[in-house]
């Protein structure tokens, strides 16, 4: 069941702003829930030590599986199940001609098994409610958000930190949130 | 983000991250203008030509087009060709370009891509359709033929063509997806009422996170280093259609790389028509801007010249082979029945993209509009050419024949126009036309107030 949970959170209008409120937050002990920007700010996933994202493997995994789905589909169907009778040569593994079809399906499976992973790691589903703080976090606001339920959160200290690197406010909110 | 003293700005008029998402949003949010319903409605009209046509195709059979035994692949060829063709520089731009590092494809990839996506809906009807008996058409799947023992035949460049054009066409349907969910959470978050439900719906929940940012970026990077080899497959292997063959003026080894080059120069000469005229209609003269025009020109005069050294390789080679019918068919290509087709294609391919080399012909966007739309009626002819020419005068005198197209071949040629404009009208009104987050993120930042940037 989700519960409402409690927020506090800087508003920013100059990416390098929320950038250095980022730096100056990880030196102290509190942690970053999360930002909310209207394009990718550079850096901050970064300053935020967010890990960098595994999709990659995904992506080469997806391929791999796609690649060995190509070979066994033209291999089952044109040499086991009905080999190819070419001139009466042997029918055998063509590997010139399953060249493009083996490329395609490896591109498509990489393409749609990463998308889709994407899709699914990041919440981002058909349906899904979005959590918006600021309206404006999508057109020309930055936002810096963090968790008050957080036991080594100290308000004060943030709110001071935000406020000197050009916040030009700070608000606390409670509401249901898939926030992670 | 830093300013080049030298490098012109990506976007002009000293807009702030506001004015961008206020520009580009407001075709949405307003009511469709005049020039978009008159636009919208001749679209239409000749969608419904084009759907009538197809119809027509598919009661009667093929015998309505004007193909017979010896050119059994006429316009519709033509016209898949030039429609894959110009898709290609959709991809270019948003793939090519983004590993290239090349900035200033922000302002001009998201209409680039729909572009292409609407290309490939157009290609695609003309193969489809070509079958005749199209409620047959799942057999191009690898399915056992009629559901017996036999299976497609992967040995043929038909068959991977069927792989590539639907890879190619899914790739870049979620490559353009993928990229339109952050703006569609903009036009989402000022949206009121039913609007605002459907891009809600669209806008998948996406917040801006930066989680989700980073894992956006790697997802596009890593799309957009498979969409490459991706997009100079696709034509790759349409060319191999002809390539394989034994068919004088189709069995060469240069066809692929001549494809492919012959393919971004349409796709840039298309890209370049639809965006001066939507630039004007939007007045987004501030977002693609001269800079970006010129970037397209340039692009245009480089394939366009590759496209010139393919056709004098080819005529060298012909001659050069010693092979008589090589030759001949050549020689037939210039002086033959369709010595029109080869001189219009010389003149719009090779001749006038040369005008690029001077800057006033590149940055003047009346004349560029000129220009572009010489390049698409050229890669028209050049496909027809090479299709036509090569079959019409076959190994066996006693078949030669002549081509002219019906009435329903010309109807369903003008209703993919109306297809793809149609599309493109719905895009441009509903759909953010300037990736908006993408720009924003290569503009420079907003003058900030005595604060001084802390190095990292």
């Amino acid at each position: 069941m989700r519960k409402n949970r409690k927020f506090i959170y800087g508003v920013f209008n100059h990416p390098d702003d929320i950038l250095n409120a980022a730096y100056a937050v990880r030196s102290t002990r509190n942690q970053i829930l999360d930002c909310f920007t209207p394009f990718a700010v550079h850096g901050l996933d970064r300053a935020m030590n967010v890990k960098r994202s595994r999709l990659g493997i995904v992506a080469f995994c997806m391929g791999l599986t796609g690649f060995l789905l190509a070979v066994s589909l033209q291999y089952y169907t044109n040499v086991f199940d009905w080999p190819m009778n070419i001139g009466g040569k042997p029918a055998q593994l063509a590997v010139p001609t399953f060249v493009p079809v083996c490329f395609e399906l490896t591109v498509l499976c990489t393409a749609y098994g990463m998308g889709i992973t994407f899709f699914l790691r990041a919440r981002t589903i058909f349906g899904v409610r979005e959590t918006v703080l600021e309206a404006r976090q999508s057109d020309d606001h930055f936002i810096m958000c963090f968790d008050m339920e957080n036991k080594h959160l100290n308000i004060d200290e943030v709110t001071n930190l935000m406020k000197q690197n050009g916040a030009l406010d700070v608000k606390q909110v409670e509401m249901m949130a898939g926030v992670k | 983000m830093y300013e080049s003293p030298i490098r012109e700005p990506l976007v002009t008029g000293g807009k702030t991250y506001h004015n961008i998402t206020d520009d580009i949003c407001r075709p949405i949010e307003n009511k469709p203008s005049t020039q978009w319903r008159v636009g919208f409605t001749i679209s239409a009209i000749l969608a419904a030509i084009g759907v009538y046509s197809i119809a027509y195709t598919s009661f009667k059979g093929i015998g309505v087009w004007g193909i017979n035994k010896t050119v059994g692949w006429a316009w519709d060829i033509t016209n898949f060709v030039w429609w894959i063709g110009i898709g290609h520089a959709g991809t270019l731009i948003s793939a090519i370009l983004l590993l290239f590092r090349q900035k200033w494809r922000t302002g001009v990839n998201r209409s680039a891509e729909a572009m292409t996506i609407f290309a490939v809906v157009c290609a695609g009807l003309f193969p489809i359709f070509h079958m005749g008996r199209v409620w047959l058409a799942y057999f191009v799947l690898p399915l056992p033929n009629a559901f017996g023992s036999l299976w497609v035949n992967f040995n043929s460049p038909l068959l991977w063509d069927v792989f590539a054009i639907s890879t190619y066409f899914s790739v870049s349907l979620l490559f353009w997806y993928i990229g339109l969910i952050p703006d569609i959470a903009t036009v989402r978050d000022r949206a009121t009422g039913k609007a605002r439900k459907v891009y809600a719906f669209l806008a998948v929940g996406w917040n801006g996170s930066t989680r989700n940012w980073a894992r956006y970026e790697l997802v596009c990077l890593i799309l957009a280093g498979i969409s490459t080899p991706l997009v100079l497959s696709v034509h790759t292997i349409v060319s191999m259609d002809f390539a394989t063959s034994v068919v004088p003026g189709w069995h060469t080894t240069i066809f692929p790389p001549y494809f492919v080059a012959g393919a971004i120069f349409s796709g840039f000469g298309m890209v370049l028509t639809l965006l001066l005229v939507a630039r004007k209609v939007m007045n987004y003269e501030n977002y693609i801007t001269i800079g970006h025009i010129e970037a397209m020109c340039k692009v245009i005069m480089l394939t366009g010249s590759m496209v010139g050294l393919a056709y004098i390789t080819e005529f060298f080679v012909a001659w050069y082979s010693g092979v008589q019918y090589e030759q001949y068919a050549f020689l037939n290509r210039m002086t033959g029945p369709y010595w029109w087709a080869y001189w219009s294609m010389m003149t719009c391919n090779v001749i006038a993209p040369q005008v690029f080399w001077n800057k006033w012909a590149r940055t003047t966007p009346w004349f560029v509009f000129l220009i572009a739309a010489v390049v698409n009626v050229g890669m028209w002819f050049e496909r027809f050419v090479i299709i036509v020419t090569s079959l019409h005068r076959d190994y066996l005198p006693s078949s030669w024949i002549d081509y002219s197209p019906t009435i329903t071949e010309i109807g369903i040629y003008a209703g993919t126009f109306g297809i793809f404009f149609t599309l493109y009208f719905l895009f441009s009104k509903y759909l953010p036309v300037i990736a908006i987050s993408e720009v924003k993120s290569v503009m420079p930042a907003p003058e900030r107030h005595n604060k001084e940037v802390v190095a990292h």
